[in-house]
């Protein structure tokens, strides 16, 4: 099932969202809009604000304080991107050329930080001191996080939990905050916000898991890069750090450099591949997806429970 | 002065990163905004409960868009731009967290509002979409002081945004006007002759000594403006504002007057 059509019953409120990204991203200045809306047209899956909306509806559910919320998040997601795009030096984003490749560098810098304000101002429409100070302290994280990666690049002799904890900096905290906060805009039971908050960080781990699982074994076409470029580039994953317990295999991965060309990485993406290593990421996956699950179940039951349900199942399990 | 270095202190303190600091030299933090900002609060009728806080978060996220400033388009250290990048993203979360634990909402706003500002107004002059002189020096003194602007509004002194855009366009003038004087290069020249002279493929010495002239004007504009304020300032400030007044700008008369 595609996922906009899983979540059919918000299919007005997310509609709604996307006018507001649209109407907030234009700016005075033509060409800073236009690059805004650029990334903004190409799409993507809006998974900060549907965890947003699905959390508040274990509150009281008002669209109009909430969306502030959902439109923060996804503003927030977007700057990261675009300043991503000038880490990775990437050319391509969802198929479309990104705003460094169509601009520059410079200008991409310039885009980020008004994204980010754009964002912050979306949220200053929540007078709650608390609200802010998590996805502050969320935003230090993740920032924390990718310089980490950074610093971890090539870095094969790294123990599980440093992966672990870069993944949770890097993706699951931002989907841990999405769903708080939208429980807290929504005025929800601080118990109910702290599981939704858990919830959102198991499912952010196994998604993450599952995004590092998936560049070894999509094609080129679907990932829009060259399967095994994070580990060119020196992103050891989890598929990776379970390879390299094969001795063998071990001595093919640690001499992988930002030089090997294709023929050597398909050899070394192969050698991986023999390994139990992506059948034990996706256990470690199938963990985290069910200590989400499990957490549902303490949460009262609703339409959006379900949703949240067969959400995490998706984005856990996805093929692509 | 004791404040000065006990806040200069604690930014430093905030941004220090041992990783970051090994491939990217630290930011520098500019004692003329802490200044400008320590007499705006003791001069306000309505300071923020923690005014401290509010200063170490402005001054973060001036540092976060300094920073990025200096993301290259092409050339230099793959990591050293990757680093540069996370740096500023980096201090400028420190900003918002350390707003957030103020809990002044209404300053998250504010200052959000000016980050919006100065990156329109930096694209702008990227993409030399600027037409006119006047509009070149009020976006360049935008970019300058929007952040200490909107400190002003906030604490319901706005006499101090105007001071401190004068101030901050002041020495930006200046030290642009040093750089094309001894270096023959400077962003803000470039700019002005991009609209005075949208046509030249380089600049006489008339069309320079123009230039020179005109931006002559509005550093006697600003200095004016800064007399004529008459704000209560401390006198570390009052100092620096006297140097700004004198200083190079003798070297430059001359220049002007020899061509």
């Amino acid at each position: 099932m595609k996922l906009k059509a899983m979540y059919s019953f918000l299919s007005d409120d997310l509609a709604a969202v996307e006018e507001e990204l649209e109407r907030t991203v234009r700016s005075e200045y033509g060409p800073l809009g236009e690059a805004a809306l650029h990334l903004l047209q190409a799409g993507g899956k809006r998974i900060r604000p549907v965890f947003v909306l699905l959390s508040a509806r274990f509150g009281h559910y008002d669209f109009e304080r909430i969306k502030h919320v959902a439109v923060a998040l996804e503003l927030i997601h977007m700057a990261s991107l675009v300043h991503d795009d000038v880490i990775d030096d990437a050319d391509v984003r969802r198929g479309r050329p990104t705003i460094k490749a169509r601009w520059s560098n410079r200008f991409a810098m310039y885009t980020g930080d008004y994204l980010f304000a754009r964002s912050l101002e979306r949220m200053a429409e929540l007078e709650s001191p608390r609200a802010h100070q998590v996805l502050a302290k969320t935003i230090v994280e993740v920032c924390r996080g990718e310089i980490e990666q950074i610093k971890d690049k090539y870095r094969f002799d790294q123990p599980l939990r440093t992966y672990l904890r870069r993944i949770r900096r890097k993706t699951a905290l931002l989907i841990a905050a999405s769903c708080q906060l939208g429980a807290f805009a929504a005025g929800a039971p601080e118990a109910v916000a702290n599981r939704l908050y858990w919830f959102g960080h198991y499912v952010g781990m196994s998604f993450q898991i599952t995004d590092d699982i998936l560049d070894f074994t999509s094609t080129e076409e679907q990932l829009g890069k060259p399967a095994g470029s994070d580990l060119q580039q020196g992103n050891v994953t989890l598929p990776v750090l379970y390879a390299l317990c094969d001795e063998q295999v071990r001595a093919k991965i640690t001499a992988v450099n930002a030089d090997t060309d294709a023929e050597e990485m398909a050899a070394v993406l192969a050698a991986i591949k023999q390994t139990d290593a992506i059948e034990r990421s996706y256990a470690l996956s199938d963990r985290y997806l069910e200590k989400a699950l499990g957490l549902l179940n303490e949460l009262p039951a609703n339409e959006a429970r379900t949703l949240l349900h067969d959400l995490a199942l998706y984005i856990g399990k996805r093929d692509y | 002065m004791v404040k000065l270095a006990s806040l200069k202190e604690q930014i430093e303190r905030l941004l220090d990163h041992p990783y970051l600091r090994e491939h990217v030299p630290a930011p520098a933090v500019d004692e003329d905004r802490l200044l400008l900002s320590l007499s705006m609060m003791t001069d306000a009728p309505a300071g923020p409960n923690e005014p401290d806080r509010c200063i170490i978060a402005m001054m973060l996220m001036q540092i976060a868009l300094d920073t990025h400033d200096q993301v290259t388009d092409r050339g230099g250290d793959l990591r050293t731009r990757q680093l540069v990048v996370l740096a500023g993203d980096l201090y400028s979360g420190l900003y918002y967290d350390l707003l957030a634990r103020s809990g002044d909402v209404a300053l998250i706003r504010l200052f959000a509002e000016a980050v919006r500002e100065i990156n329109e107004q930096k694209v702008r002059l990227y993409e030399k979409k600027v037409e006119r002189i006047e509009t070149l020096f009020a976006a360049v003194g935008m970019i300058e002081s929007a952040l200490l602007a909107k400190l002003a509004e906030r604490i319901g002194a706005p006499q101090w945004g105007e001071f401190a855009g004068h101030y901050l366009l002041l020495r930006r003038l200046l030290l642009e006007q040093e750089a094309f004087v001894r270096t023959g290069s400077s962003m803000l020249f470039e700019q002005m002759a991009h609209i005075a002279f949208p046509w030249a493929k380089g600049l006489t010495k008339e069309q320079k000594r123009h230039l020179l002239r005109l931006c002559e004007r509005y550093i006697d504009h600003c200095k004016e403006a800064l007399l004529a304020a008459n704000l209560p300032m401390n006198d570390l400030l009052r100092f620096r504002m006297a140097e700004l007044a004198g200083g190079f700008q003798a070297i430059v008369k001359k220049s002007v007057e020899e061509g």
